[in-house]
């Protein structure tokens, strides 16, 4: 009876092993084919998509998605030289391990030409290492973690992607010119204890530090908290002007209401991106959110627009777009995932217009050229260094700016030139708002 | 345990080395995660199936056998392969104290216990920035890019040396204390088997194996980073895989990870396009039903008769 | 000194809201033995029934609250009677089968959540909820005092049912002695099952009282489920006072952990004391009390 049941046993084992292996032994038949120099590959264009679509993170990889097929039925580009495009998706739930099967997949199975993805750092990272090792073109679209450009991988593209470190680039011209001046010398700078939140308060720190101004309060928090108050009311204590908190979605709000019965009077809230620019926290935090000011990536407002595929496209249509087609308004993450289709559809493109096969190698040369204005301004993949001593490779650096909620809009304060409204500082004390 | 059947091994053993040299690379890729995580439930299954100390803090020994590789690099720009080394002492090492305290409490309060221990020791490592470079993770380079099969061998070694060392434990004395402890602690001490002691036995291999494959995974992904070593569904994972298959079985554990790997990937890949994002739900309802019906697991069922002598639960599971 | 006064306030007051989520644990580990890792997850499921009767209907979590209660009670009542009982006194290798089945129904409960409602973020914000008393320079936060002061009546309801009730004794007879309890005529399926629905529905209760001072999305539970594990270990399993106390203590343990040692350490504190209790006072505060 016990070798019945064993035998059993290792019939069900053959039977999902021989599940996977039966197609799994096609794919690898196919490479040497694709050395011959003369096919040409009559297929469909294959776009690998891989992001979390179920699980804790599928909020900002299904906004990814969504618009990418916003930007794709927008440009309305079906086919590229004959070849029908076709989108592949794969779900990873948000966990690293999957999504490097998920990519492996895209990869030999499926045989993507090119895979968009990369939401949260510790799957970019994973995949943008696959991309590079499998020698697929990969356009990363959120996660933020600085190393993934520093590691010299050359298949990995990051044009509309911000590393951590520079997600505060236009904020620096502003504390020099406006809150310094204003009467900030002390700073309290709380950020949430994530690769992006560490990564980013290590910049700000830098910064902070080289203008002499003092960091009274430096910590990490777990996003995930319930009751932030007990940390902000130690950074009242430690009586900063201004200060500069880095936070995800939710946290962000609690900490804008709970700043509010606590009487958190600064001269200035400073918050970094994320969870302050996004239409969420204005929903969360109500009043409280006013004068709160923040860098961003994006913004309904960004005056970008230009012309692809013969069609004209300003950024402000975006935004329309997808809250007219989801009912829900799409913040930077979104912008991000519409300006990344934008840089593969106009590498296809141009590749086409050559009079060049696409194929990995073909679109991996042309993204190198990529020069194109899209939701996040204008992208091009570029190897550079900056003064952290950090060197990108293929790494667009989109233009960053400050906003400022005021009557819970979300207004362009900073640079001048390109302002909706003048930005509100000092900001009122909250007994007298 | 599989007694004379030499037979059964040798195939799948056959099987396990001959057939991926033949596979495409994702198939690879899976077969390297089903490997894995045979090592891994092989050596929950030890403290948890043998010895009845169930744990649902595991994770922390595969993080600190991961972060033991990883902080070679970090630290000394030593290859993170000596974390096949560094990786199961750095786990032994903390998993003796933390078995020192943990092994007073019985039941579920272990369980309990293990989960706070292995939270602690991710928020440890979340915060100390110095020690583990934090939330910035661990990015290592690769020995081998798209090749996959060194990494498979050297998992498959893994997989095999686990699921040896769990039998020559087993049939060894040590093999009938642990089960001795496990079906009562308090008769096993008055038999004069100090039961602390013998848990310690059973802690450190499991340890050690799984800081192994902790250690390989950190080599194999390149990137670690405290929540994706150190969270609970690892743990849970593990004890998925040895419920499903069969705790205090020899073969169940591999066999529930075999299983669990494929179909949660079966699921997600080839099901996803068509049922769309309930393909978890599925599973989640998959594992539900196998916990109440088939307690044992699947090879624990076939053994329940005779575990069950004093039971009154009539035995219902096909292929009789 | 105002530092350190706003911080106990707020340690107060949010313990009185985790008192009421390990409240129900307590009941059902102290009564059954039963370890339920699902418990923040259905927790967070009364959470969304509260969350779409404010959508659809405008109904402040307050009053949604008497409509998640006999919810959760429902699904906890069926859950014990017809899932977690069957393994309960199946003979297993590993008797810890309960806690991986109420593990594995946490998740199919999240996943049903997620198919319904998406992963985005929720929250019930409304003006007052950020409305604030003021003593000097501290601030009391009304929704919190409010909740609070909910959260006292329940535990003083249960601490009532639970000693002047008939229902109360069996409960407690089944929790001292299963096989006594089942000669003196208790039907301890039934019992069993009630409990574990009353349990739910204070989980419920607390889940409420949370949601308009906090915010919702499908994974919430698990520090839920540690934290109340934590509260009800430290209180000493099936004593209402216990939770209580281990609920404030434990509030006020978190709330100095972050202040005056380092926020991103604060849950650590939480996991030392859940570890000393268990060694050094297995019974938990209520033997202290008691005394």
């Amino acid at each position: 009876m016990k070798k019945v049941k064993l035998g059993l046993l290792l019939g069900l084992v053959v039977v999902l092993v021989a599940a996977f292996a039966l197609p799994g032994c096609a794919p690898e038949v196919a490479p040497p084919e694709e050395e011959e120099e003369e096919e040409v590959p009559t297929g469909p264009i294959k776009i690998g998509i891989n992001f979390p679509l179920t699980g804790a993170k599928a909020n900002f990889g299904t906004m990814d998605w969504l618009s990418i097929q916003l930007a794709y039925a927008k440009f309305g580009v079906e086919e590229v030289g004959g070849r029908p495009i076709r989108f592949v998706i794969e779900d990873n739930r948000g966990d690293p391990a999957t999504a490097k099967s998920a990519f492996e997949k895209l990869a030999t199975l499926d045989e993507a030409d090119v895979v968009l993805g990369g939401y949260t750092s510790s799957c970019g990272v994973v995949q943008a290492a696959a991309a590079n090792d499998l020698k697929v073109p990969f356009l990363i679209c959120n996660s933020s973690k600085d190393a993934i450009t520093m590691e010299g991988w050359e298949w990995v593209f990051s044009g509309a992607r911000v590393p951590a470190s520079h997600y505060g680039d236009n904020m620096w011209p502003m504390i020099d010119e406006v809150l310094m001046p204003g009467g900030v010398s002390k700073v309290a700078l709380f950020y949430e204890m994530t690769d992006w939140g560490t990564s980013s308060a290590e910049a700000l720190r830098a910064n902070f530090e080289a203008r002499g101004i003092e960091l009274v309060y430096d910590e990490p928090y777990d996003s995930d908290a319930i009751d932030l108050k007990p940390m902000l009311a130690a950074v009242k204590a430690a009586k900063p002007d201004m200060i500069m908190a880095v936070s995800y979605l939710m946290d962000a709000s609690l900490i804008a209401r709970q700043a509010g019965e606590l009487r958190l009077n600064v001269l200035c809230f400073m918050g970094q991106a994320g969870g302050y620019t996004m239409p969420e926290f204005v929903v969360n935090a109500g009043e409280n959110a006013n004068y709160i000011l923040t860098t961003a990536l994006w913004s309904p407002f960004a005056p970008w627009e230009g012309e692809l595929a013969g069609v004209k496209w300003t950024n402000q249509e975006y935004y329309e777009g997808y809250l007219g087609s989801y009912g829900a308004e799409p913040d930077y993450h979104g912008a991000q995932g519409f300006a990344q289709w934008m840089i593969c559809l106009d590498a296809l493109l141009r590749i086409d217009a050559a009079g060049e096969t696409i194929n990995r190698e073909t679109i991996r040369e042309a993204l190198t050229e990529t020069k194109l204005m899209t939701t996040m301004g204008l992208i091009e993949h570029k190897d550079w260094c900056d003064d952290m001593g950090h060197c990108y490779t293929n790494q667009g650096l989109p233009v960053t700016y400050v906003t400022q909620w005021q009557n819970l809009v979300q207004e362009w304060v900073w640079p001048v030139e390109a302002k909706s409204a003048d930005y509100i500082f000092p900001v009122p004390k909250w007994e007298e708002r | 345990m599989a007694k004379k059947s030499w037979f059964l091994p040798a195939i799948l053993g056959i099987v396990a080395i001959a057939l991926p040299p033949f596979l495409g690379g994702y198939f690879q890729h899976i077969l390297i995660l089903v490997m894995m995580w045979v090592a891994m439930a092989t050596g929950w299954n030890l403290l948890g199936g043998y010895c009845g100390q169930a744990s649902l803090g595991s994770a922390a020994f595969f993080g600190l056998g991961a972060y033991g590789a990883g902080m070679l690099y970090l630290h000394w720009g030593i290859s993170p392969w000596w974390g096949v080394i560094a990786g199961p002492l750095l786990a032994i090492v903390v998993a003796i104290p933390i078995g020192l305290v943990t092994f007073r409490l019985r039941g579920g309060y272990f369980v309990l216990s293990m989960l706070a221990v292995c939270e602690t020791i991710r928020i440890i490592f979340l915060n100390w920035v110095e020690m583990s470079a934090g939330p910035l993770g661990i990015v290592i380079e690769r020995t081998w890019g798209m090749e996959k099969l060194p990494y498979y061998y050297m998992v498959l070694a893994i997989a095999a040396l686990s699921l040896y060392v769990v039998y020559r434990l087993m049939k060894s004395k040590f093999g009938y204390y642990f089960v001795s402890i496990r079906e009562d602690q308090d008769a096993a001490e008055g038999l004069g088997i100090p039961s602390t002691k013998y848990k310690m036995y059973a802690l450190i291999p499991c340890a050690g194996i799984i800081g192994l494959a902790g250690a390989f995974y950190m080599n194999y992904m390149a990137f670690i980073e405290p929540n994706t070593v150190f969270p609970l569904i690892i743990s849970a994972t593990m004890i998925l895989s040895v419920m499903l298959g069969g705790p205090g079985t020899f073969w169940g554990p591999a066999l529930g990870a075999t299983i669990f790997v494929l179909l949660s990937e079966l699921l997600r890949a080839f099901a996803g396009p068509v049922i769309g994002t309930i393909h978890y739900l599925i599973f989640a309802l998959i594992l539900v039903l196998v916990i109440m019906f088939l307690p044992n697991g699947i090879a624990g069922e076939g053994d329940k008769i005779k575990r069950l002598f004093r039971g009154k639960k009539p035995v219902y599971v096909g292929g009789e | 000194m105002a530092l350190f006064g706003q911080t106990i306030i707020c340690g107060f007051l949010m313990g009185g809201v985790y008192a009421v989520i390990a409240i129900g644990m307590t009941l059902i580990l102290g009564v059954m033995k039963i370890i339920n890792i699902g418990h923040g997850h259905l927790m967070m499921v009364a959470m969304y029934v509260c969350f779409a009767l404010f959508t659809s209907l405008g109904l402040h979590p307050y009053i949604a609250m008497f409509v998640a209660m006999p919810c959760l009670f429902g699904i906890g009542y069926l859950l014990q009677r017809y899932s977690i009982h069957r393994v309960r006194f199946v003979d297993t290798i590993l008797p810890q089968t309960q806690v991986l089945l109420t593990l594995a129904i946490g998740l199919v409960f999240v996943e049903i959540i997620r198919v319904i409602f998406k992963s985005d973020f929720r929250s019930v914000y409304t003006p007052f909820s950020s409305k604030c008393l003021y003593i000097g320079d501290m601030s009391i936060s009304l929704p919190q005092l409010i909740s609070f002061g909910i959260a006292m009546a329940f535990v003083a309801g249960l601490h009532i049912l639970l000693t002047r009730t008939d229902f109360g004794r069996s409960i407690r007879a089944t929790a001292q002695d299963l096989d006594a309890a089942k000669y003196m005529g208790v039907d301890a399926l039934r019992v069993s099952s009630l409990t574990f629905g009353l349990g739910m529905a204070l989980a419920a209760a607390g889940g409420a009282l949370l949601l308009p001072i906090f915010y919702l999305f499908p994974d919430i539970g698990v520090p839920f489920t540690i934290k109340a594990l934590i509260i009800t270990i430290l209180g000493g399993a099936g004593s209402t006072v216990g939770a209580l106390s281990g609920g404030l203590v434990f509030g006020m343990a978190e709330s100095l952990g972050a202040v005056y040692w380092a926020p991103g350490y604060k849950d650590v504190v939480g996991f030392v004391i859940f570890l000393l209790v268990l060694l050094f006072m297995p019974g938990g505060l209520k033997t202290v009390i008691k005394r």
